[in-house]
Order: C-alpha cells, then structure tokens, then sequence
C-alpha cells in the first residue's frame, strides 16, 4: 500500500530520533557553506557566473549535446541516447548482457536512483553494489538516499553500528566512525577487484573536449571508473557545459555549496577508455544521455531554470521543511525544494503535485541557490498551474482569497477593516482547530501598523513626510 | 537508438530562447596578486589544511629523504613507474635504504598485476604535473609510465611536484593548461587530500577508499 504524503509527514515529524538528526546534520552543512562563501562579493560574483553558464548552456543543448556526443566519439566513448529511464536500463543490461556481467560496482549517481537501476539490473539477476560509504548504508538497509549528497545523513553513527552488526555479523566500538569506515573499505575494496562493470554519474560533460568530469572524496568513483574493464556512466542531457573554462566557476560553486568545501579529495576527468599503449583503465567507456522528461522542461519558459540544477543540495540544507521531515518523507528521488519542483515535471502535476504543498514559501533555498534558480517563484508558478489543471481549489477558499484581494486593493477597505479588527480584538473566535492546536492564535493589535506610524510620526515633532 | 537521439533533439529545438544574463568573467581573487613565494606559502598551508603531509626537499636531497620516510615509516613495497630518470633515482635510493625494501614496477597491465596491487603494495610514488596553491590541489595526468591506479590503491601516496609548477588558481591552469585541449589525456585527476568520507553523521574519516596518507615532495 503507498502510504500518502501527509501520513509520510506525520511519521516523519513524530520521529524525534530523525529530527535530530537531521537537524544536527543540517546545521554542520550550513555552516560549513556559510564559511566557504564568507566572502559576499566573491560569492555574489560566482553566482553571477555560474547561473550564466548554466542558463547559456540549457538554451545551447542542440549544439552542445552534439559537440559532446562528436568528441567523445572521437576519443573512444561509446555514445547512447535514452528517452525515459526504461530506455536507460536496457541500454545498461544490452552492456552487460555482451560482458557477461554478473557484478556492477556503482559510484555515487542521482541519475541512477532516478530510473530505479539497481532494482531492475536485480531482476536480471545482475547484482549492483553501491560503494559510495552512504549510500552502501543505505543500501544495507534495503532504503533510499535520504539526501543527495549525503545519503545515510538520516542515521547517526549509533544506528549504522547496529545496521552492520545485524548486517553484516561485524560489531564494532561504540562510536568508532573509523572502524565502521575501515569495515567498508575492506568489503568494498573486494568488490572493485572482482566487479565486471563500473558505474558512474556524471558532474559536468565538457562538450569541445568530449570530458566527463566526477567530483568526489572517498575514491569510489575513480575506483569504480577505473577497476572495472566496463564504465558506464549515465547523465542528465543537462549536465553538459561548453568548455573546460566553465569548470573551476561551477566547481567552486558545487563543491563550497554542498559540503563547504573549497575542492572535494578528488575531481576526476575521463576523456577516453584504455589506450592501446595504456596499462589500466577501463577498455570500454559508455556514456547515456538521459532525457526523461528534461527536454519538455527546456520547451518551457517559465521552468526551464530547473535545468541549471547542479545538484549540491544547498536548497534542501536550507529549507526548514526538509530540516523537519527529512528526504524519505518527500517519497522521490530527489527530496526538498529542487525535488519538489522536478518531481512533479518529470511525472506530471497530477501525480506529484502535491509535494508543492509542503513549502512555507519562506525563499530560503532560492537565496541558497548557487545558480540563481528562483526556487519559490519555481513552486508558485507550478502552485498556479496545479490550481487550473484538474484541482481546483475548493470555492470556499477561492471566495475568501477574492475578499482578501479586495481588502487589499482598495485602500479604504482596509482600513475601515483593520479598525473593525481592533475594535473587537477582545471576541474569542472559533478557530480552526487543525491551526490552533500547535500554535497560538494571533490577537489583533490595539493600533494598526498604519496607526502606529501614523501615531510615531506625529510624536517626531511634524515626523517624516 | 538513433530514434531516441532525433526525438530529443527535436524536442530540444523546439525551446525559446530567453534573454541569457551577461556572462562575467572570472572574479579577481586577491590570491591573483602572489609573489613565488607566496604562493608556495599559501600551497603548503592548504594542502596541510586538507591533512596532506608536506616535505619540502631540493633537487640533490630528495631521494635521500624518500628512502628516509619509507624507513620511518616501515613501507616496504614500493610501486614505481617506469622511464622516468626521478623515478628510477627513487628506486634507486630506495631500495639501497634497506634490504627489506623491494620495487614493483608498473609495467604490465592492471589485470595482470591486480592481486599484487590491492594486496601487497604499501607506497607509491607518482608526479604532479601542476598544483593549484589557492585550494591545495595537485595535478596529475596518469598515462602509460605512470597508470592511473598508481595514485589510488596504495595507502601511502608519495607526490613529487616542482615548486615552479604551482599556480595560484583554478582559472589559471584551464586558461594555460598543461595539456593540449585539441588531445586531451585519457585521464586527468586533481588530488586535495587523502581519501576521505563524512558519511557517517558529519565525522571526517580518513582512507575511505583511496590512499590513507598524501603525502607531498615540493622540489625547489
């Protein structure tokens, strides 16, 4: 049975174990962003920079894509094209099916998570092992990515020692985050010796030199490129930039933005399999340019600025929603403001329309945006469009929104209205119980805004005109 | 294939065009405006931020200080290139630091040599082609002398960079790289710290896959 998104909601916010760690996992992460970015003009300037590549970039994909798929032919990449996720996994198991594959290790990839690989490799009897440290957590407990940069970020280290006791039969000290990394390493490193295919997301695509760019820490991606005789990596047609040159603006972005790091441990450019006179390397590259529901986005004005998405998740690091209820609730890939915005464009409105309600429009993950997407004009516009499509909202509400409207708009009206307020602040109203049951009902003031300055100003001998 | 390739394209041609914001170029970072030594300065305070083990050596002491640090550390099994004349000066002094030390030489392919790789190799020893002193990141371009695990599946990994190769920043080595853009190489990978994970609620954990120890030779 799917369990709906308010009853997600509920568990979620009725967890206290998960709040908190979430709330300490968020903290860490804004911090260390606001660190990175303590210089403002620096940051302002990079943010100029890097929603100018993104924007120039999606309005080029013709080209760009092209150029790509040219260039890496050139250099020896196997290219593939996949209209939806379906498309994607075929292509993998067409690949894996001419190696024989019975063992893929995967690095860190979103794209991945988005056509659901493991499960369908899983069904064709080939067995998909994630070795990113996180989401191995998370894959040992048979769950999703949580965040998509840090995937185990809803467990704290007391849960993933039980996790790889019960697991796994190791048992650790308590709270030895180093040896439950040791462990991992050790499993994972068997895995890389013995995996038939490696594979990968992809960061950035550089178009002109046909470059697939990673970016990561642990080493699992360059292991997991680099091991395997076979690399594949999928990427979101929207992931490619024109020239090398655009690299170290959008790194700096990425990388300060999701964790606050100035550079991550490794960033790893693959331009083309093993060469004849090389000794390692994979001797197969293949790269799957994902459309799934991308090339619909750019046809639209007003939502083609979600393609800009780098994916450092600084939208959700911010967002007091997703503090509260955590990636799982949200129940798609990617979770917080950019999933919520994504989410019901890759599936439609109808079906996913309804993670737009979980956002208090407070704009915080649109000021965190290090590509200047206007996240909360994003869900208002896709709010909007909810309302004319099928769901209408209910005449009650429409009727009390045309009052509003017209309280505000006639400047009289509102203020014989605010003064009707005051007067009778003192009458205890029936309020909506579902409000007021975890929240005080606001009083009236005595004076009105407007009568306050009205009133300060006077005081201010003549006051300011 | 080929029907997915035109349905997307066609798609993709179909978006209008919006106006695009000017496109600014790169902001001047005060890093820009270092001197040599300042900016080997400002490398080796990085790269110690990222926990990476600086040894500043010379052209005539080096080999002397590798074959010291192996001591020091009891790394036995060593990883070495092939062709290169500092390569084979490490080995060199290496192996006649003690008799314990033995070399394994990168020269036949990876599947052949794969157990030795993951199960015997302590050290190895690679170039840097380039570092980058505003973020602590060395450069290094693997190619058949020096195959692109040799700075990945060995705990300790040794780099030897020349102190006149360091730039200040990012944008400096794409606008003048030490690469041809016309031939890019098989694999370029920027190095910054040890192999490292946060994984585990925040807590900064060192040898998550790769190499436990960085650490960097600065030739002057």
């Amino acid at each position: 049975m799917v369990i709906s998104f308010s009853t997600r909601i509920k568990q979620a916010l009725a967890d206290p174990q998960l709040r908190s760690n979430f709330r300490g996992a968020m903290d860490f992460l804004r911090n260390k962003r606001k660190l990175a970015f303590s210089d403002e003009n620096e940051w302002e300037a990079l943010k100029k920079q890097g929603a100018a590549i993104r924007q120039d970039a999606i309005q080029r994909l013709p080209e760009l894509l092209t150029q790509l798929e040219q260039q890496c032919l050139n250099n020896g990449i196997q290219v593939h094209w996949a209209e939806d996720g379906q498309e994607a996994n075929h292509i993998m198991l067409g690949i894996a099916q001419q190696n024989q594959a019975r063992l893929v290790i995967k690095g860190k990839s979103m794209a991945t998570e988005e056509i659901e690989l493991n499960d369908f490799l899983a069904q064709h009897n080939i067995e998909c092992i994630e070795s990113d440290m996180g989401e191995y957590i998370v894959q040992l407990d048979n769950e999703k990515p949580s965040h998509i940069i840090m995937p185990a970020i809803h467990k704290n280290t007391a849960q993933i020692t039980e996790l790889f006791e019960s697991k796994l039969g190791i048992s650790t000290p308590e709270g030895d985050v180093d040896a439950l990394i040791g462990v991992g390493r050790s499993i994972l490193r068997k895995k890389f010796e013995q995996a038939d295919i490696g594979i990968s997301g992809v960061n950035f695509a550089i178009a002109d030199t046909g470059t697939l760019c990673l970016v990561e820490n642990e080493g699992n991606g360059r292991l997991s490129t680099t091991a395997p005789p076979v690399h594949i990596a999928l990427m979101g047609i929207e992931k490619v930039i024109p020239n090398i040159k655009a690299l170290p603006t959008l790194q700096k972005l990425l990388t300060r933005s999701a964790t606050g790091q100035h550079i991550t441990s490794y960033l790893n450019l693959i331009s083309s399999p093993r060469k004849p006179n090389e000794l390692d390397g994979p001797k197969e590259v293949h790269l799957i340019l994902l459309d799934n529901g991308r090339a619909k986005i750019s046809q639209d004005q007003q939502l083609q600025s979600t393609l800009s998405c780098i994916r450092c998740g600084a939208c959700m690091n911010h967002c007091p929603v997703y503090t509260r209820i955590g990636g799982h609730a949200y129940g798609s890939t990617y979770p917080g403001p950019i999933g919520q915005i994504l989410t019901p464009q890759l599936k439609g409105l109808e079906q996913e329309g309804e993670l737009l309600d979980a956002c208090s429009l407070n704009g915080a993950c649109g000021e965190a945006c290090p590509v200047e997407i206007d996240l909360p004009e994003l869900i208002r516009t896709l709010r909007q469009r909810r309302q004319t499509a099928d769901h209408k909202r209910w005449s009650l509400e429409a009727f009390v929104w045309f009052i509003w409207l017209q309280i505000h708009k006639h400047p009289h009206l509102y203020l014989l209205v605010t003064r009707f307020a005051a007067s009778f602040r003192a009458l205890k109203l029936k309020t909506p119980a579902n409000w007021t049951k975890t929240r005080t009902m606001p009083k009236p003031a005595k004076l009105s805004l407007h009568q306050q300055m009205q009133k300060l100003s006077k005081s201010k001998n003549g006051g300011v005109k | 294939m080929n029907k997915a390739r035109n349905a997307i394209l066609a798609r993709l041609k179909k978006q209008t065009k919006i106006n695009l914001p000017q496109y600014i170029q790169s902001t001047s970072k005060p890093s820009q405006h270092l001197n040599t030594e300042q900016t080997s300065a400002l490398f080796i305070e990085k790269l110690k931020e990222n926990r990476a083990e600086v040894r500043c050596v010379n052209s005539e002491n080096w080999q002397d200080a590798l074959a010291q640090f192996a001591l020091d550390r009891k790394l036995n099994t060593w990883l070495i290139g092939k062709n290169l004349s500092e390569l084979e000066k490490a080995g060199i002094a290496l192996t006649a630091a003690s008799p314990d030390i033995t070399l394994v030489q990168y020269t036949q392919e990876y599947e052949i040599l794969k157990k030795t790789l993951f199960h015997k190799v302590d050290a190895s020893i690679t170039l840097a082609k380039a570092a980058i002193a505003e973020t602590g990141t060395l450069v290094l371009i693997p190619d058949q002398n020096e195959p692109r695990m040799m700075s990945l599946i060995p705990p300790v990994h040794i780099v030897l960079l020349k102190e006149c190769d360091i730039l200040n920043n990012f944008q400096q080595l794409v606008n003048n790289p030490p690469w041809s853009n016309q031939k890019m190489p098989s694999n370029i990978v920027f190095i910054s710290s040890p192999s490292k994970t946060a994984d585990i609620q925040q807590t900064l954990a060192y040898g998550a896959h790769g190499p436990k120890s960085l650490i960097v030779f600065i030739l002057s």
